[in-house]
């Protein structure tokens, strides 16, 4: 194994007396290597200890890396799950640069439900959204979407009308920085605005009218829809970026990181949101939030090194509590 | 002490303050210029500035020289909104000439205007298209870089024209004088007023109107503008960014091809030396000079027409070199980035030790 000789290298410079910083989120890794730990968590130094391996357990540190944030109360109705708009089985692939890869990623997301793919970033995630969003192609499984079945191959052409898609960047993918609020709410449906006689040309008095409603609606800071998209501060942005894709209309609704570095306010109103879109379409939500996925989803799957380690109903108090170990590779 | 600062937004004006700066700028290159010939910098703007103004012959000729630099004005920006570099206006705008020339020269020489016109006008814009494609096909299909490509084939393009004015297309009546024959006259495009000003200016003028909507109102210049500034999202939304480049770079190939038209049929009514003298690249100053806006296209070539010719006053009048001109429309170029960079940054004066950081008035140039 690569990794081993690795490790043989670091121990070496470790006995030349140099120091070595190393970066990871595999639990296995850090205590076989580590003198010191320092655990961070958005941003911050979480802890910083010494290793004594009678001290610190894995499920310790997976508690620590991952956290145990209180669970913010939404108003979340109970709703009966419709029929499946999405399932996915056996699917395999990597993501746009080739380098993590996922395999056997099988799932389905109903009519009336959040489910949540939750997974410390790096794990493959990105890779998944992007083959099931159809940004990239996946290598092998299938995808039925709305009672239509296709091959990995097919899926990467196929029409996907009903599916909209927020994605993690919202500063350079969910948006086009330079152009304005209304200009941007046109990006993915210019269908919707299309007019003349030929279809060709585009409405910008409804693209107008949209942007400015969508800022009524969201309460999205701009002083007005011709305000550029990059003069939004990233809680705004993600706002006019979720409007939009929910005056979609879809019938799955897939959500990446989508409360990424945003404030509590922004945040909850980004639940709330999604908690609405559920009423009448499947979401997909995926995260590496644990608090946000406790919040809204009601089964969650957890995502480890490219593989969904196992699906977990959150009404079962229970199994919840092992979502986080989960997520650090951490099984019983 | 003095630092720059890159700046997180650029004003909204920041276009014109970017054309104000590169206009300073060359006005004080040409006043040194100016200086070290030993004339005063003032004489020599006025009668440059006389040499356009003066008289409405004179000032017709700046117009002669702006309808071909507002085709290639436009080609360059056409494309630069979608982030492609288009060096080769130049050699588009030569198989422009080709296929004009062609066309009015063998194809249709009996013709009359009314149908010999629009087949040069279809003609020349296929001939500037089919020389575009050559480097888009190869940006598309296989990532080419599109900057080297466009360049390198302006010379193969004003070398294939020679190889036809000296050799199969020479003009027998000629003398032996490197040309073709004289275009029939149906191909002669209608002059106004007794100048030499012909129909390619205002059909230039329409082509910088029609642009303009294509880029702003149509779903086609929607996707254009999107990939330009910002590619990801451009595949986020599913754009089908090959085709765009395929067809933007084909659009961008016909403008130039129009100017080659414009300089044949309206100008030199034959194919010849002379032809290929730079309007290709003069475009690229065109573009930016206008901020890639088509409306603003034909203004920049007027402005850039008036510098030509100016120069030529410079010559005729002063008996200075009349390549001053071509380091004015240096300098403009020079100037033109070094303002669209400098507004990325904004200018603060700092004590060292302290952080305090005052901008003062004027310091966002």
């Amino acid at each position: 194994m690569e990794i081993e000789s690795f490790f043989v290298v670091l121990k070496k410079l470790r006995s030349a007396n140099k120091a070595i910083i190393f970066i990871t989120h595999k639990l296995e890794e850090v205590l076989a290597l580590a003198d010191d730990i320092s655990i961070m968590r958005k941003g911050r130094v979480i802890i910083s200890t010494e290793t004594d391996r009678k001290q610190i357990s894995k499920r310790q540190l997976a508690r620590l890396m991952v956290g145990r944030d209180v669970v913010l109360r939404v108003n979340k109705a109970e709703i009966q799950p419709g029929e499946t708009v999405l399932r996915v089985k056996n699917f395999s692939g990597a993501d746009a640069h080739g380098t993590t890869r996922f395999a056997d990623i099988s799932f389905e997301v109903r009519r009336g439900e959040i489910f949540a793919i939750i997974g410390v970033a790096g794990n493959g995630q990105s890779g998944l959204v992007s083959a099931i969003t159809g940004l990239t192609r996946a290598d092998g499984g299938e995808v039925s979407f709305i009672g239509s079945t296709f091959s990995a191959r097919e899926w990467a052409n196929a029409p996907k009308d009903g599916l909209a898609y927020v994605p993690e960047d919202r500063y350079h993918t969910g948006c086009v920085g330079p152009m304005t609020i209304a200009e941007n709410f046109a990006l993915t449906q210019l269908d919707r605005y299309a007019t003349g006689v030929t279809g060709l040309a585009l409405d910008r008095q409804k693209m107008i009218a949209d942007g400015i409603k969508a800022v009524e609606d969201f309460k999205i800071k701009a002083g007005s829809a011709d305000d550029t998209a990059q003069s939004l501060s990233g809680g705004n942005l993600q706002k006019v970026i979720l409007s939009r894709e929910l005056s979609r209309n879809p019938k799955l609704f897939v959500a990446e990181q989508p409360t990424q570095g945003l404030d509590i306010s922004a945040t909850e109103e980004i639940w709330q949101a999604l908690l609405k879109c559920r009423e009448r379409a499947g979401v997909l939500l995926v995260t590496g939030d644990l608090k946000e996925v406790l919040s809204l989803s009601d089964r969650i799957g957890v995502i480890f090194s490219g593989r969904l380690l196992e699906i977990i109903d959150a009404s079962d108090s229970d199994q919840v509590g092992r979502v986080g170990l989960l997520m650090a590779g951490v099984t019983p | 002490m003095i630092r720059l600062v890159r700046k997180n937004e650029v004003s909204g004006y920041s276009g014109l303050k970017s054309v104000a700066i590169a206009g300073v700028i060359a006005f004080i290159t040409g006043c040194i210029i100016f200086g070290v010939l030993g004339v005063n910098p003032l004489t020599a703007y006025l009668v440059m500035f006389k040499g356009v103004f003066g008289s409405f012959h004179s000032f017709s000729e700046v117009l002669v020289k702006a309808t071909p630099l507002t085709f290639t004005g436009l080609a360059v920006a056409v494309a630069a909104v979608m982030m492609l570099w288009n060096i080769g206006a130049e050699g588009q705008l030569v198989w422009g000439g080709i296929f004009a020339a062609g066309t009015a020269l063998f194809v249709l020489p009996e013709a009359p205007p009314m149908l010999l016109i629009p087949a040069i006008l279809v003609s020349a814009s296929l001939g500037g298209m089919f020389w575009a494609l050559i480097a888009g096909l190869l940006k598309a299909r296989f990532q080419v870089n599109e900057i080297l490509t466009t360049l390198l084939l302006n010379y193969v393009a004003i070398i294939y024209m020679e190889h036809l004015f000296y050799g199969p297309w020479r003009d027998p009546a000629g003398f032996g004088f490197p040309g073709t024959a004289q275009l029939p006259e149906a191909a002669h495009l209608f002059r106004f007023l007794g100048t030499r000003i012909h129909l390619g200016f205002p059909l230039a003028l329409l082509c910088a109107i029609g642009l303009y909507f294509l880029l702003n109102t149509s779903s086609w210049g929607y996707k254009v503008r999107v990939i330009g500034k910002e590619s990801k999202a451009a595949r986020y939304a599913g754009f089908n960014v090959t085709g765009k480049t395929l067809a933007v770079m084909a659009l961008s190939g016909a403008l130039a091809g129009m100017a080659g038209m414009a300089e044949v049929c309206g100008i030199h009514y034959r194919l010849q030396t002379g032809l290929a003298v730079g309007y290709g690249y003069d475009g690229i100053i065109v573009a930016w000079l206008a901020g890639l806006n088509p409306l603003f296209v034909p203004l920049s070539a007027i402005l850039l027409g008036a510098l030509f010719v100016g120069g030529e006053q410079l010559q005729s009048v002063l008996g200075l070199p009349s390549t001053i001109s071509l380091i004015l429309k240096a300098a403009l170029l020079f100037g033109l980035f070094a303002g669209k960079a400098l507004q990325q940054y904004r200018l603060i004066y700092a004590t060292s030790g302290s952080r305090s950081e005052k901008s003062p008035a004027g310091g966002q140039g």
